[in-house]
């Protein structure tokens, strides 16, 4: 019997990085009124029952008739099969995810084959042209050359701490698309939100990471919205010093991380997950195009 | 990903998984990753590491991949054989491949010329075009159909729409997508703290994979399962994972009774 995601205990961490038990639970009163309404993880819209409403402080703050959980998907879907674009429908299932967690997966596993296309390929290479204009609020991590020294300190500002599958690109080569620098980040997401959907990781287990080290897109470098650093790529010994810090720095915040690396160039793929200490990787192929897949998974256990 | 596929054609075209022969067009990472799993696949069938590798052949832009070219990469060599050098056509008709995949990202590749060629020397030839999007797939659904006059066993990276052929019926392309293959892997790997993901796990996900694809799917040309099925092929994908994670010796967490019922407790199940 699976567990419902309402009973998961997680952890997070307090403010000098020590990791501390959160258990987000239905039943726990600590997140009332708009807060709890603005929640993703919290969030079930209209379907709050009368009880909860009473409880979570959220009368008069949601309409009168009380929805299901069906109810509100059949209401995305007829959101979704209005739109005129794959985009847009892109565009709106990243909004639900980031407004109700729960009618977002569950609605994604109940209608994979038409919304994978959405969340993944092949829209999600459009979303990953034009991320840096139909961006509405971040998510997931960003590490750049800036935070060279600082890479533990900055990943323990993730809200979860018990973070098992990560999914990291450098944007170098996105799908077939090229180097799209931070725009590249829509491949961890919903990468991501695949492992969720698909074999049930939970989604406070899992981290998107963009390593922001610049890019070669002209194109990008000159549109005043893009999101990423606006500068060319750096290379070689220092790009290698920033993953490979990167890397260690998961092993110590994320000690039971499973890291797979995403549309890097091969080289640098294998450069950072082979070329440590401990060559602790093995490699297949995505089935798509000249592209490979490692996958690191940590040596270190946490007790 | 593509070994999965490779595993549930030979149940079409009815020939043991030891006794194929496969060319790739494209001898870059992604076709030379693919030849490294299924050379570990051969292994585990009884060949040896050479002979496995004989059994595979590359083609690039520069035709057959043979011993002695000079502008071959490091990857390249160890399925560089002794042979005639020749262009692709060629190479097929000499090779006699049961299975070509093409992972090159250029369009148009496989030719009328090179289908029809492979439909000739087999009764189903298995055509994978796996180069993405769509629009760089090596050959199209529909040409691959057509020119093998219906017989071809076919997969592509992506999804190619269905086919409406002749006396009424619909036939569908299978799509040798990875989101069948990585999640569950994940969930192996996390589920059991393995400290090392290794080929033998990814050979173990593709022999879970194909065996997840039912006759049924199999008489209807589909060489995976249907997707609306993923969550219980990730659920066995994930369990043969751990399953060998725990054969090798590499599980951070003591065996549970059921690996499948403990990965399973794990899962995300979203409700109110």
């Amino acid at each position: 019997m699976a567990v419902d995601s309402v009973f998961r205990k997680t952890f997070g961490f307090v403010s000098d990085g020590t990791r501390i038990p959160i258990v987000k639970s239905d039943d726990s009163a600590d997140v009332t009124g708009y807060s709890r309404l603005h929640d993703p993880s919290l969030n079930k819209s209209t379907a709050f029952t009368r009880a909860e409403r009473e409880r979570f402080r959220l009368r008069g703050l949601l309409p009168a008739n009380i929805g299901t959980l069906d109810v509100q998907i059949n209401r995305v879907l007829g959101n979704l099969r209005r739109k005129a674009s794959d985009i847009e429908r892109y565009i709106f299932m990243v909004a639900l995810q980031a407004r109700n967690e729960r009618l977002f997966y569950r609605t994604l596993i109940e209608h994979i084959e038409e919304l994978m296309p959405i969340v993944y390929t092949p829209t999600v290479g459009q979303a990953c042209k034009e991320f840096a204009h139909i961006f509405r609020q971040p998510r997931g991590f960003y590490v750049t050359p800036d935070d060279r020294g600082e890479m533990a300190k900055i990943l323990r500002n993730w809200p979860h701490a018990d973070v098992r599958v990560i999914v990291v690109t450098d944007g170098e080569r996105i799908l077939g698309l090229g180097d799209l620098g931070a725009n590249g980040m829509g491949i961890p997401i919903g990468k991501l939100a695949l492992y969720t959907a698909c074999s049930g990781i939970p989604p406070e287990q899992c981290l998107p990471v963009q390593i922001d080290v610049g890019t070669e897109n002209e194109e990008f470098l000159a549109d005043p919205l893009y999101l990423g650093r606006p500068h060319k790529r750096i290379r070689g010994s220092e790009y290698f010093e920033l993953m490979d810090e990167f890397l260690a720095a998961v092993e110590e915040v994320f000690p039971m991380a499973l890291v797979q690396f995403e549309d890097f160039l091969t080289p640098n793929a294998y450069a950072c997950c082979c070329g440590t200490a401990t060559p602790i990787c093995a490699s297949t192929t995505t089935s798509r195009g000249p592209q490979q897949w490692p996958w690191r998974a940590s040596t270190r256990r946490h007790a | 990903m593509a070994l999965a596929g490779v595993y549930a054609a030979t149940c079409i075209i009815d020939r043991a998984f030891k006794d194929l022969r496969a060319m790739f067009l494209g001898a870059g990472s992604a076709a030379t990753c693919i030849a490294d799993l299924m050379v570990e696949a051969l292994v585990t069938e009884g060949l040896n590491r050479e002979d496995a590798r004989h059994r595979l052949w590359f083609v690039d832009v520069n035709g057959l991949v043979v011993r002695g070219r000079k502008d071959l990469m490091a990857h390249n060599e160890p399925y560089a054989h002794d042979h005639p050098p020749m262009e692709f056509v060629e190479a097929i008709s000499a090779v006699k491949p049961h299975v070509l995949i093409g992972a090159t990202g250029f369009p148009g590749t496989f030719t009328e010329q090179v289908i029809r060629t492979m439909a000739e020397l087999n009764e189903r030839p298995v055509i994978f075009a796996l180069s993405n999007p769509t629009s760089r797939a090596e050959c199209t659904a529909e040409q691959a159909y057509r020119w093998s006059e219906g017989r071809v066993v076919f997969a592509s990276g992506s999804p190619f729409p269905r086919l409406d052929v002749s006396n009424g019926a619909t036939w569908r392309p299978a799509q040798g997508n990875n989101v069948y293959v990585f999640p569950g892997v994940g969930l192996g790997v996390i589920g059991c703290e393995a400290k090392r993901v290794t080929e033998e796990m990814f050979l173990a996900a593709a022999h879970a994979l194909a065996a997840e694809v039912s006759e049924e799917n199999l008489n209807a040309g589909a060489l995976y399962p249907p997707l609306g099925q993923i969550r219980s092929v990730s659920l066995a994908i994930a369990t043969a994972v751990a399953e060998e994670a725990y054969r090798q010796d590499l599980a951070g967490l003591p065996r549970p009774e059921s690996i499948r019922e403990h990965l399973e407790g794990l899962m995300y199940n979203p409700t109110y």
